[in-house]
């Protein structure tokens, strides 16, 4: 037996060759993500100490230092009561408009049925009034769980938002313009309420919500609708300019929270109570896979430093080369959306721009019965010569017809309401009228503003 | 001896030589069926639709090889020509007799897939298409069987006749194919392009298997004449030429007989490798191919993995060539070594070489969410890679006929694939221990080795396979049963007590409480004509506003609570946040017209001055309406009468019902409910029924403390809220006795309790519904049985328990930030609460009703 265990040593050589080899790669990969999660646990610890939130306890902890527990309440009752009381009217608003605000667009799909469901719930707009007056950003009960977090409260902010846009569109083409006030201020103060600046995604929804605002505000100034009083209140609600470097610091630092949940918990496959552990998890738990993760993102801090001229250059510029380590693509799922958040970001501030010179011309008209045959004009209406350009101070289109006037985003790559893009400049008036016979229903009113000289559309 | 005396002698023989591959297959499909019908529907039709074709076509395979390849084998082909029987006939009877058997074996498939209920009982429905599959599929058999006759008459091996014969299966339908080409039958899917309409696959099929039949012929004819005799040496055989060749001298008997074993089996060996070559450069040239993403690279590995782990023992078991060793004293281990030594190298370093190329040629091809499917699918073939092998090697040591035990080892791999993947789905057991218990089998042949060799089939020899069979089941059953011993459940306390209680309180007879719904276009189901009718009803309300559907659906509510009578229960979930909703913004309806009525605004004084006018008009309707359907105040008005006219003018001015009516409303809306919360707690057995009702109590404990509606209620029904919302005693044994209800109804299903569905729903296996119900007894019935029963206890430990077990924000049992806020505050406000079981039991709101009590007039 012993010479035929002998007689084996040749062919014992291959295994134990095999084996040897194995536990060389073993040790390797040990040692390896042993050092790489000294490094991980040192550089959490040290994003800890700044403040930054690493995980769901002290995200939670973080947003809950950042808002105000005092209207939860109020709004709270405010989201229960306009979800019931949506479902009256069977699909809700969709039964109502074929297209809310939240589109860039409104078109009523039943009028009548609007006009009773606005009366219907009247009382609600008191409630939202009172929600309104505590202070600002709102605290809700949020159950964090990393990707999986349901921000139902910011999807409920966006209904109040929608019913309140049915509210000013009734009440501007009832010329009831003290309503239509009312239902304006509301909708900012409930953006304003829920401007967290925690999540990506609620940031967009947030943006998308108060563009909603803006939207009522510029299809308002298509005519002689409102005095000066309450024009300079308009250009009151639509206010400053928001301040993005910190704004954006924070949303990169939620998604690395949300991003290294994620890792940790092994991905998952779906959202929610749904969402499927996957059968390979191992990978994405892996000390080393976080540090990548984790320095892939820090980067990302630093790139609005500068505002938002030149934000979506560099922005891609980071793109391209994180795509170039291919840590881009590894992560992709987590972190695609940099550019769209550029992009989101770089639009609300022209638009709120636009808005503002929509509303100085509006003003001017109103004092002199006459367009201003330049932008420049507007400047004694106090529209500095900065809000009526783009952020790469390329000045907006502008142009006044015997019956109307034209006001119009020239940048490359503005876009509408619902994000589609425009690719090329729009330099002049007549390359406007044929974008927007291209480009009717996406076009609409994101880019550009119609004012009416006369009292109606 | 009589030439009919020797045909029936012929007969007899043939048919016992085919005995052992039908009693294989028919156990091995027996079997199969008897995993399927214990695994999830998907799987089992997938196994049930291969078991009906895969039988006969097994059989088909084998057939040929069995009662042909077995007399050359054996040298019996002599002996069978000195028979006073012709060679055509003594031809024609061996293909009959496997004709016969193939006819036997597809009526016990179809036995099998009656007795199973099988889909291949759909063919009954009478569907053209599908018969045409039925018969190309039987068609084929024909062909298989009559193709492996020629192909063993013609070839003096019986491996190679097998293999051939899988390359030879491909002509009939390359053949139909351009058939269908020609005919212009092509298929429209570009991914089945090359599939033949089965009409024509079985013409082709039929002609194919007339040109066999007469090759078969043609070649049992040659094979039984005196010039017959071998071109080639016999498979196996050493040539003169190999054994010069043979290196000297052997310094051990292990190089000795690993030399004897490649030797023996050279050609088979450089077949496999390759066949591995060939796929590793279809994965690394042809990587976008679809036969890599339909899994052919795979499947072809799998059977190269069986045809490697049958090559182990089968080539010894040719005239029992393995007693020379045997009979010299060659050591168990060492042989054992040497038989398995080759095989097993090849197959691992072919699975090597083939994940490398896939890897670094195919992977890259592949999006983001594919790269995560090859993982998954590279770990099934590996692990089936694994089975083919383990398993072939061992039916190879099993079965001592060569024949059989090639035609079985597919079958066999295949239900030991399907026993791994039942167990991995049903059972739970991990996929990788699954995989690592094959490794049983290759231990089970080294210890039967000895008595193999001896070739003595005896007890020692089938106990030792049984015993390792059994350990290899036990490895399977051990996650499930440690689960079953060890996992903890209920405490014992609490068991015994729900256990007395059940018998005690509780009837246990059915319960089918009557759903309420609120009859809202575009939310209500339309299920019947009634309905039908009912909804047209309210969007004639709908039309005239929100205020006239909302008396609607409260008359509706009514009426529904009425005809459900007194014995049957309800079910108010549908209606918790109609009525929820309806009462809060009545109640700010009417503070709202009491501050207008108090200072209208200017620019609203007109139109209220109309409004009133028109709300006078309105009243009028709707008194003159009461007056001639007292039972229905809200009849929709004739489209033709004046005054629906001016009710639908109106529609819109919902402000303009008068304050007095605006409180009838509410206390309509209190009266409702509380007839609702009352049937409930009376008859209520279901637990999210009982919590929809606590959220209805709720709400109206707001109204009356909170809000301070008291004074809006007449005194009949604020004294009757006080009373069912002070009824605590009540409250809780109806949540005594749902608990038992949910124990009782869904004890069998883990994934539901009381009416809730449970974050353990997607507990498929076995295993994981046990341990899914003892973490069910343990994390929800005991916290849920504690709070029902001891209301007056510290209950935040059981609600922890609670929230982990659900999965639900902790906020919602009152934990954590925000916790108070929602249990104590807002739970009106979040109708996320109808998914939490007891989210609402014994919070500050009870306490709250308790102290209305001092509110009643009749005190």
């Amino acid at each position: 037996m012993i010479t035929s265990i002998l007689s084996f040593r040749r062919w014992l050589t291959i295994p134990l060759v095999l084996a040897a080899l194995l536990l060389v790669v073993a040790c390797w990969f040990g040692g390896r993500e042993l050092i790489a999660n000294k490094t991980l646990t040192a550089k959490l610890q040290e994003l800890k100490q700044q403040g930054v939130a690493i995980d769901d306890e002290s995200l939670a902890r973080r947003f809950k230092e950042q808002t105000h527990p005092e209207g939860a309440k109020a709004w709270s009752d405010v989201f229960s009561l306009l979800q019931a009381r949506q479902n009256m009217y069977g699909s809700g608003l969709s039964q109502i408009a074929t297209k809310p605000w939240s589109q860039g667009e409104f078109e009523w799909k039943d009028r009548e049925l609007g006009t009773s469901f606005l009366n219907d719930m009247r009382p609600l707009i008191t409630e939202i009034e009172k929600a309104c007056q505590a202070p600002k950003p709102v605290w809700q009960p949020i159950h964090f769980q990393g990707v999986s977090t349901l921000l139902e409260p910011v999807q409920h902010a966006r209904a109040v938002v929608d019913f309140l846009g049915l509210e000013a569109q009734h009440a501007i083409e009832e010329r009831d313009a003290s309503r239509a006030m009312r239902a304006l201020v509301l909708m900012q103060k409930t953006v304003e309420s829920f401007d967290w600046n925690c999540f990506l995604v609620s940031k967009l929804a947030n943006v998308a919500a108060e563009e909603s605002v803006r939207t009522v505000i510029r299809r308002s100034l298509c005519t002689e609708f409102w005095d000066n009083a309450q024009l300079d209140s308009l250009a009151t609600l639509v206010g400053p300019a928001q301040e993005i470097e910190n704004t954006w610091k924070m949303l990169v630092d939620s998604e690395l929270a949300v991003g290294l949940d994620y890792l940790r918990q092994g991905g998952d496959e779906g959202f929610g109570p749904q969402a499927t552990k996957s059968y390979f998890a191992l990978p994405t738990k892996l000390p080393t896979n976080q540090l990548r993760f984790v320095n892939m993102l820090r980067p990302w801090r630093e790139v609005a430093q500068g505002g938002l001229f030149g934000l979506q250059g560099r922005v891609s510029a980071m793109t391209s080369k994180q795509v170039q380590n291919h840590s881009y693509d590894t992560f992709a799922p987590l972190v695609t959306s940099w550019e769209s958040l550029a992009r989101v970001l770089v639009n609300q501030e022209e638009l709120r721009r636009l808005t503002l010179t929509a509303i100085a011309l509006r003003r001017y008209h109103n004092s002199k019965n006459a367009w201003p045959s330049e932008l420049q004009e507007l400047e004694e209406f106090g529209l500095g010569q900065q809000l009526s350009q783009t952020v790469d101070t390329k000045r907006f289109g502008y142009r006044a017809e015997a019956d109307a006037v034209y006001l119009w985003n020239t940048r490359a790559g503005a876009v509408s309401q619902n994000y589609s893009t425009s690719n090329w400049p729009i330099e002049t008036f007549d390359e406007l009228q044929q974008r927007k016979q291209d480009q009717r229903s996406s076009f609409a009113l994101g880019s550009w503003v119609l004012l009416s000289a006369g009292s109606d559309e | 001896m009589k030439p009919t005396l020797a045909t029936r002698a012929i007969w007899w023989k043939e048919i016992r030589q085919l005995m052992p591959l039908a009693y294989v297959l028919i156990g091995v499909a027996v079997f199969t069926y008897m995993l399927s019908a214990l695994s999830s529907a998907q799987a089992r039709e997938t196994l049930q639709w291969a078991l009906f074709a895969g039988l006969p076509s097994l059989f088909a395979v084998g057939a040929g090889a069995l009662v042909v390849g077995q007399e050359k084998e054996l040298r019996t082909l002599q002996w069978l020509n000195s028979m006073p029987i012709s060679r055509p006939a003594l031809l024609r009877t061996k293909l009959l007799a496997a004709l016969l058997g193939l006819a036997l074996m597809w009526i016990v498939s179809l036995v099998l897939a009656v007795l199973f209920q099988s889909p291949v009982l759909y063919f009954s429905s009478g569907d053209a298409t599908k018969t045409w599959d039925l018969l190309a599929s039987s068609s084929n058999t024909l062909f298989l069987l009559v193709a492996g006759f020629a192909l063993a008459w013609r070839l003096n091996s019986i491996l190679w006749s097998l293999i051939l014969l899988a390359v030879v299966a491909l002509i009939p339908h390359l053949l139909a194919s351009a058939v269908a080409v020609g005919l212009g039958q092509r298929s429209q899917n570009p991914n089945d392009w090359f599939l033949a309409p089965a009409p024509t696959l079985f013409a082709v099929q039929l002609f194919c298997s007339i040109v066999a039949i007469m090759a078969s012929t043609l070649f049992g004819r040659r094979a039984l004449g005196a010039a017959a005799a071998p071109r080639s040496v016999p498979y196996g055989a050493w040539s003169s030429h190999k054994i010069r060749k043979m290196p000297q001298p052997f310094d051990s008997p292990f190089r000795a007989l690993t030399w004897q074993w490649y030797a023996q089996n050279k050609l088979l060996l450089r077949t496999c490798i390759a066949v591995s070559a060939g796929l590793c450069v279809i994965a690394c040239v042809f990587n976008d191919a679809e036969f890599i993403d339909s899994g052919g690279v795979g499947f072809v590995w799998l059977l190269l993995a069986s045809a490697l782990g049958i090559s182990v023992f089968q080539s010894d078991d040719l005239h029992n060539r393995i007693r020379f060793f045997a009979d010299r004293g060659v050591a168990p281990v060492t042989t054992w070594l040497s038989r398995i030594a080759w095989p097993g190298i090849i197959f691992s370093v072919s699975g090597v070489c083939l994940f490398v190329c896939l890897y670094t040629f195919y992977h890259p091809h592949l999006s983001q969410r594919n790269q995560h499917v090859f993982w998954m699918n590279l770990a099934m073939v590996c692990g089936g890679g694994i089975a083919a092998f383990a398993v072939s090697q061992w039916v190879g040591q099993l079965i001592f006929s060569p024949i059989v035990a090639i035609v079985a080892a597919p079958a066999v791999t295949a239900l030991a694939i399907g026993f791994g993947v039942f167990s991995v789905e049903a059972l739970g057991t991990p996929y990788w221990l699954a995989v690592l218990s094959l490794l049983i089998l290759p231990v089970a042949t080294a210890f039967a080795m000895r008595e193999w060799m001896d070739r003595r089939k005896q007890v020692r020899f089938w106990g030792i396979h049984s015993l390792f069979l059994a350990a290899l089941c036990c490895i399977h059953f051990a996650p499930i049963s440690w689960i079953a011993i060890f996992e903890p459940g209920m405490s014992a306390e609490i068991r015994q007590e729900i256990a007395a209680q059940a018998d005690a309180d509780y009837a246990g007879n059915s319960y089918s409480p009557v759903e309420l719904y609120v009859p809202i276009p575009g939310v209500f189901d339309i299920n019947s004509p009634q309905n039908q009718a009912e909804i047209e009803e309210a969007q004639r309300f709908q039309e005239r506003g929100a205020y006239a559907l909302e008396g609607y659906c409260l008359n509706s509510l009514e009426k529904q609570i009425s005809e459900a009578g007194n014995g049957r229960s309800i079910s108010p979930g549908r209606v918790v946040n109609f009525l929820r909703s309806a009462l809060k913004i009545n109640r700010l309806r009417i503070r709202s017209a009491a501050e207008e009525s108090d200072s209208p605004s200017i620019s609203d004084q007109d139109r209220l001055g109309r409004d009133r006018s028109d709300q006078e008009s309105l009243d009028q309707d709707r008194s003159e309406a009461q007056e001639s359907e007292p039972a229905d105040q809200e009849q929709p008005p004739s489209p033709n009468s004046e005054n629906s006219i001016v009710a639908q003018e109106l529609s819109a001015k919902e402000s303009s019902a008068s304050q007095e009516e605006l409180r009838s409303r509410y206390n309509h809306l209190f009266e409702v409910t509380l007839q609702i919360i009352d049937r409930v707690r009376e008859d209520g057995r279901n637990l999210k029924d009982l919590d929809a009702t606590d959220i209805l109590e709720f709400a109206l404990v707001k109204e009356l403390v909170e809000s301070g509606a008291s004074d809006l209620l007449d005194t009949a029904v604020h004294d009757s809220a006080v009373q069912t919302l002070t009824n605590i005693q009540r409250r809780q044994s109806g949540r005594k006795l749902a608990i038992l209800e949910a124990i009782r109804i869904d004890n069998r299903f883990a994934h539901t309790f009381g009416g809730y569905v449970l974050p353990s729903s997607r507990a498929n296996s076995t295993l994981a519904q046990i341990r899914a119900q003892r973490q069910r007894a343990r994390e929800l019935v005991e916290p849920l049985w504690l709070c029902a029963t001891r209301p007056k206890q510290e209950s935040t430990a059981w609600r922890t328990q609670l929230v982990e077990f659900l999965g639900r924000p902790p906020a919602y049992y009152g934990l954590g930030d925000g916790g108070t806020f929602l249990r104590g505050s807002v739970s009106t406000a979040t109708p996320q609460l109808a998914d939490c079981p007891g989210a609402l039991w014994n919070a500050a709101w009870e306490q709250e009703a308790l102290q209305l009590s001092g509110s009643m007039h009749l005190n």
